[in-house]
C-alpha cells in the first residue's frame, strides 16, 4: 500500500473514533503524546484501523512499541 | 426457576478517584469522565465473606427470604477467602443454613453470576430444589496493585446475594455461555495457584517470583476488543435462543466494565441511551457482582414490572453469558 494511503486511513480510523469528520493525522506527529488519543480511546483506534486495513496490531502495549507515531505507523501499514 | 429478589452490600471504606489518581498518577477527571468512577468501596480488615453476609442480610430483610428455605448455596468468586476450603461452605455455616443444603462455589469473573443463573437453574430443576440462593462476591482490591494504572481505576469490591424461587419472580430465559481461554493471559494473575504457588513448600526458589505476577494484570485492548467482538454475538445467539428481536428489549443490563466499554457497545449495537443502564459512578467494576446490583436497583425502584431485561456477562478467561429475564 503507497504511503498517502496508509495516512488516509489512519485520518479515516481518527474520524471515526473521535467522531469528528474534520480530524486529520499529520506525518511527524504522535496520536498518544500530543494528546489526539488517550489510553482508551487508543483500543477504539486500533480496532477501526485494524478493519480498514486488515493489518493485526501487536497485542502488547502500542505506546511502549511507539505505535502512536504517525510515522511508524504509516510505515507499518504500507509494508507488505 | 426464576429470580425473585437480589440485594448488595458495599465495604465501609471509601476510596474517591482523586485519591487513586494520587497512587496511579491517571488524571482525575479522566478517570471520573471516561472511566465513569467517582469513587469505589474496598475491604479493609473485614473478610470477604462478611460483605457476602451483610449481602445475604439485606436480601433476608428486603424480600422476607427466611434461609431456612435455601437449600442450594451457589457462591461466584476467584478471590475466596481460601485457597482451601470453598467460601460456600464458610457462608453456609455463618448464615446457620442447615447441612442438607448443597453448597459449592464458582470460579468464574465478570460472566460469572449469568453461568451462575443457568447452573442454579438447572441444578434446581434437577434435584427439585424450590429456593436457591447465588452469592457474588470477588474483593479485587485484594489483588490489585495500587500504582497499576491498566486495573486501579477500574474495580471496587461489592457483595450481591440472589434469590432463585420455583414459585415467584422473574422467569429465566435460555442462556448463551461461551469461552475463549486463547485470550486467558489477558486478565490474570500469574502466581498463587498451583502452577506457581506464593510459596512453594519444597521449592524455596519460589519466594524470588517477581511481585507483579501476583497482582492483578490486565491486556485493556484485548479485553476491549474480545468485548466488542463477543459480545454482540453472544446477545444475537441469546436472543435468537429466547425467539426474540432487539427491539424486544426493554433494559439491556450489561457487565459495568466501565462507562467508555459501554458507551461503545451501545453505540456498536446502535441502542438507545435510555435503554442501557449505566450504573458504576459509586462503586465501580464489581466482577460478578455488578449485574446483580444493577437489577437490584431497577427492582427497589420498582420500574421492572412486565419488562424483559437483557443481562451479559464478560470478561475473566476470557468468558461470556447473555440471558433475559422476563419480570
Amino acid at each position: 500500500m503507497e504511503k498517502q494511503k496508509a495516512l488516509e486511513l489512519i485520518s479515516q480510523a481518527l474520524r471515526a473514533t473521535l467522531k469528528d469528520p474534520t480530524v486529520q493525522a499529520k506525518p511527524g506527529s504522535d496520536l498518544f503524546r500530543d494528546g489526539v488519543l488517550d489510553s482508551l480511546d487508543g483500543m477504539v483506534f486500533f480496532l477501526e484501523l485494524s478493519g480498514l486495513t486488515s493489518k493485526q496490531f501487536p497485542e502488547k502495549d502500542l505506546v511502549e512499541l511507539g505505535f502512536f507515531n504517525v510515522d511508524k505507523l504509516v510505515d507499518f501499514i504500507s509494508a507488505d | 426457576m426464576r429470580l425473585r429478589a437480589t440485594s448488595f452490600a458495599l465495604p465501609d471504606h471509601v476510596v474517591d478517584s482523586k485519591t487513586v489518581a494520587e497512587w496511579s498518577g491517571l488524571q482525575e477527571q479522566f478517570i471520573v469522565e471516561k472511566v465513569g468512577i467517582r469513587s469505589r468501596a474496598f475491604l479493609e480488615k473485614e473478610r470477604p465473606i462478611d460483605l457476602a453476609k451483610a449481602a445475604c442480610a439485606r436480601l433476608a430483610s428486603e424480600s422476607g427470604l427466611d434461609f431456612g428455605r435455601i437449600k442450594l448455596l451457589v457462591f461466584v468468586t476467584q478471590n475466596p477467602d481460601f485457597k482451601i476450603p470453598h467460601s460456600s461452605a464458610i457462608l453456609q455455616a455463618e448464615l446457620g443454613l442447615g447441612n442438607d443444603v448443597a453448597a459449592f462455589d464458582m470460579n468464574l469473573g465478570c460472566s460469572g453470576f449469568v453461568y451462575a443463573l443457568s447452573v442454579t437453574k438447572a441444578l434446581m430443576a434437577a434435584e427439585g430444589i424450590p429456593d436457591a440462593m447465588i452469592v457474588t462476591c470477588d474483593p479485587y482490591s485484594r489483588i490489585m496493585d495500587r500504582a497499576d494504572r491498566d486495573t486501579i481505576a477500574l474495580f471496587g469490591d461489592a457483595a450481591a446475594a440472589t434469590w432463585l424461587s420455583a414459585d415467584a419472580g422473574a422467569e429465566i430465559g435460555r442462556a448463551d455461555l461461551g469461552t475463549d481461554g486463547g485470550g486467558a493471559e489477558h486478565l490474570i494473575v500469574r502466581a498463587g495457584g498451583a502452577a506457581r504457588p506464593f510459596s512453594a513448600l519444597y521449592q524455596s526458589a519460589a519466594a524470588d517470583e517477581p511481585k507483579r505476577d501476583y497482582r492483578l494484570a490486565m491486556n485493556g485492548r484485548g479485553i476491549f476488543n474480545f468485548m466488542m467482538t463477543r459480545v454482540p454475538a453472544s446477545i444475537d445467539r441469546a436472543l435468537q435462543k429466547n425467539g426474540l428481536k432487539l427491539a424486544d428489549i426493554d433494559l439491556f443490563a450489561f457487565h459495568q466494565g466501565s462507562r467508555f466499554l459501554l458507551e461503545q457497545v451501545r453505540d456498536k449495537l446502535k441502542l438507545p441511551p435510555e435503554k442501557v443502564i449505566i450504573n458504576l459512578e459509586r462503586c465501580g467494576n464489581t466482577v460478578s457482582s455488578t449485574i446483580p446490583i444493577l437489577l437490584a436497583e431497577q427492582m427497589k425502584l420498582g420500574g421492572l414490572g412486565g419488562k424483559k431485561v437483557l443481562i451479559s456477562g464478560f470478561g475473566v478467561g476470557l468468558s461470556w453469558a447473555t440471558n433475559i429475564l422476563s419480570f
